[in-house]
C-alpha cells in the first residue's frame, strides 16, 4: 500500500520580525488512518487580525475536508457535494468572526489525500502543485494575480466564485506522487515548478527523518533578495512501500526523539462522530463566539470539536493531538 | 553548514515601481522647476546608491506641462537618466492620469512579481483638462486602488481638491510646500518612504513641516 510522508515549516518574514508582528501564515496537517489533509493560509497583511484568521482558516478547512474524505466514500464526489463543502468552509470561517470577518481575511490552500481520491482547493494566491510519476508538476491554479499583494481571499465579495475546488480519482489520482502547498512568500519566487519540486523531493529524500527541519532551513535561507514575506511550505509525498498497510500515514519525522514523535497528528474520530461535530459546527444555533484572540481563538474553537490544540506561535501552525 | 536549496527559485530581487507625476506647466517656471529638477536628481542618486533600492526600484517619471511626457518608463533606477525638466504650457493632469493607467495595465512593463507601486503627484495649479473621469478610471484599476498614493501641493494656487481626490485616504494626506525649498523636503521624504517600502517596513511619518 502507498505510504504517505509529509513535512512542513513556516517562517516569519523579516518585515514582521522587525515590526514585532506575528507570522501571518498558518498551516495544519490532520491525519486519520490513511487520510491526510494539509492546509496552509496567508493572512492578508492589510487586515489587523489576519494571523488569527489564517489559523482559523487552516483548522476549519482541514477539519471539514477531513470529514468530507472520511464520509464521502464515492471515488469522485458530486459537483454539488464539493460546492457544499466550499460553501461550508467559507460560511464557517466567516461565522467564527461575525460581522468583523474582513478584519481576519486570509487566503487558503488545501490538499486532502485519502485511499481513493485527492481533493484540492484554493482561494487566493500561493501555489498547490501536483507532481506525477512521470515527473510532470502542475499548478492547481495558475498564478493569475496581476501583482504581488493583490489576491482573492475568504472575505472577498466573490469568494465562492473564485474558490476553486476539485477532486482527482482513479488513475489520475494514483499517479500523483507528491503535493506541495506554498504560500505566496514562497510561490511568487518559484521560476520553474518542475526543477523546484523535483530538487525539493530529491533533497528531502536524502534525509527522510528531518523533513520539517530541512524545509525550514530552505525558508530561513531563502535566496530571493527583497523577499520579506512570511513563508510557508507543506509537502506530502506518496511512495509505494509494501508492508505498512496498518500504518499508512507517517510523519516524515517519525524517527525523531520522542519529544516530537510523541504528538501524533491523528484525529481518532469515526465518520459518525465527525458528522455530528460538523452539524454542530455549522449550525446557526451555535451562539456567536467572542472576538477570538490568540489565547482563546483557535484553541477554544477546536476544543469544541473535542480536540486539544497546540499552537506554535512563531510558526503559526496548529497540530491536533489525540486524546 | 548551509543547507542545500532546491533549484528553480528566483535570485532576482522583487521590484518596487515608483511612478512620479510632476507638474511642469508654465507656472512652475523659475525657482520651482529648478528645485524640482534638483530634488528629482537627488532622489534618483539616493535610490541608486542604496544597496536595496538600486536593485528593486523601477522608476516612471511622467511630466505634464503643455503636453504629457514619459520621461522614463518603468526603468531600473540603477540605470535611469533624468534630463533637466523645463516648464511650459498648461496643466494636462487628466491626460497624465491616463498615461499612468496605461503603465499599470501593461503587463510587459511591470513584472508580475512586483510590489504594489507608489504613485506620487506634485502640482502647483489647476488641471487644464478633464481630469475627473481619468482619475476615476485610474482609481478603479486594481493596482492603483491599492497603490500608495502621495501628493504635494506646491504654493498657494495648487488645486488641493484634485490632489486630495488623487490621494483619497487619510493615511497620507496631501502635503503642502509653502516655500520652494519644501519641494526638496517632500522628495527626500519620498526617497525615505521608498527605501522603507523596499525592505518591507512600514511607511515612515510625513514631514511635520509639510503637513497642512
Amino acid at each position: 500500500m502507498d505510504r504517505l510522508s509529509y513535512g512542513m515549516a513556516s517562517v516569519k518574514g523579516s518585515f514582521h520580525s522587525r515590526a514585532n508582528l506575528p507570522n501571518q501564515d498558518a498551516y495544519a496537517v490532520f491525519t486519520a488512518g490513511d487520510t491526510t489533509v494539509a492546509a496552509a493560509a496567508d493572512g492578508l497583511g492589510s487586515r489587523p487580525l489576519s494571523d488569527v484568521g489564517a489559523q482559523e482558516a487552516v483548522t476549519i478547512a482541514a477539519f471539514l475536508v477531513m470529514e468530507h474524505l472520511l464520509t464521502d466514500s464515492a471515488h469522485t464526489s458530486s459537483a454539488q457535494t464539493l460546492e457544499e463543502l466550499k460553501h461550508g468552509i467559507v460560511r464557517t470561517w466567516r461565522a467564527r468572526f461575525g460581522r468583523q470577518y474582513p478584519d481576519y481575511d486570509s487566503t487558503l490552500l488545501l490538499a486532502g489525500v485519502s485511499e481513493n481520491k485527492i481533493l484540492l482547493a484554493q482561494i487566493g494566491d500561493g501555489l498547490i502543485v501536483t507532481c506525477d510519476g512521470n515527473g510532470v508538476c502542475l499548478a492547481f491554479v495558475q498564478p493569475t494575480k496581476p501583482f504581488l499583494n493583490v489576491t482573492d481571499s475568504l472575505a472577498s465579495r466573490d469568494a465562492l466564485r473564485v474558490f476553486k475546488i476539485s477532486e482527482m480519482a482513479g488513475e489520475t489520482m494514483e499517479n500523483i506522487v507528491a503535493l506541495f502547498l506554498m504560500t505566496d512568500g514562497v510561490a511568487d519566487d518559484i521560476e520553474d515548478l518542475g526543477p523546484f519540486c523535483h530538487s525539493s523531493m530529491a533533497l528531502l529524500n536524502q534525509k527522510p527523518c528531518v523533513w520539517n527541519q530541512t524545509i525550514e532551513s530552505w525558508l530561513v535561507a531563502w535566496p530571493t533578495p527583497g523577499n520579506y514575506d512570511d513563508k510557508t511550505m507543506v509537502v506530502i509525498s506518496r511512495s509505494v512501500s509494501a508492508g505498512h498497510s496498518d500504518e499508512s500515514v507517517v510523519p516524515a519525522e517519525s524517527a525523531l526523539p520522542s519529544a516530537r514523535q510523541g504528538k501524533p497528528r491523528v484525529m481518532p474520530m469515526t465518520s459518525d462522530q465527525l458528522r455530528s461535530k460538523r452539524a454542530k459546527m455549522v449550525s446557526p444555533q451555535i451562539p456567536p463566539i467572542d472576538k477570538p484572540t490568540k489565547r482563546n481563538g483557535l484553541a477554544g474553537f477546536v476544543e469544541q470539536l473535542g480536540h486539544r490544540v497546540h499552537l506554535k506561535k512563531d510558526h503559526g501552525d496548529a497540530v491536533t493531538e489525540a486524546r | 553548514m548551509i543547507a542545500m536549496q532546491p533549484t528553480g527559485i528566483s535570485r532576482q530581487a522583487r521590484k518596487l515601481p515608483l511612478i512620479i507625476l510632476a507638474d511642469t506647466s508654465s507656472s512652475m517656471a523659475g525657482a520651482k522647476i529648478a528645485t524640482l529638477n534638483q530634488a528629482l536628481q537627488n532622489e534618483v542618486q539616493e535610490l541608486r546608491t542604496d544597496p536595496v533600492t538600486r536593485d528593486t526600484v523601477l522608476l516612471s517619471l511622467i511630466t505634464f506641462g503643455g503636453i504629457v511626457s514619459e520621461v522614463c518608463n518603468v526603468e531600473p533606477v540603477a540605470t535611469v537618466s533624468i534630463p533637466t525638466l523645463n516648464a511650459s504650457g498648461g496643466t494636462p493632469m487628466g491626460q497624465a492620469f491616463r498615461v499612468v493607467l496605461s503603465h499599470l495595465s501593461d503587463r510587459s512593463r511591470l513584472p508580475v512579481s512586483c510590489a504594489i507601486p507608489t504613485l506620487v503627484l506634485c502640482s502647483d495649479g489647476q488641471p487644464t483638462d478633464e481630469w475627473r473621469t481619468p482619475l476615476d478610471e485610474l482609481k478603479r484599476h486594481p493596482l492603483a486602488s491599492m497603490a500608495v498614493r502621495l501628493a504635494l501641493a506646491i504654493g498657494p494656487d495648487a488645486d488641493k481638491n484634485t490632489l486630495a481626490q488623487f490621494v483619497d485616504n487619510t493615511e497620507h494626506p496631501v502635503l503642502q510646500a509653502d516655500e520652494v525649498n519644501k519641494i526638496g523636503t517632500f522628495f527626500q521624504w519620498v526617497t525615505l518612504h521608498t527605501k522603507s517600502r523596499s525592505v518591507g517596513s512600514r511607511s515612515i511619518p510625513q514631514p511635520a513641516d509639510l503637513l497642512p
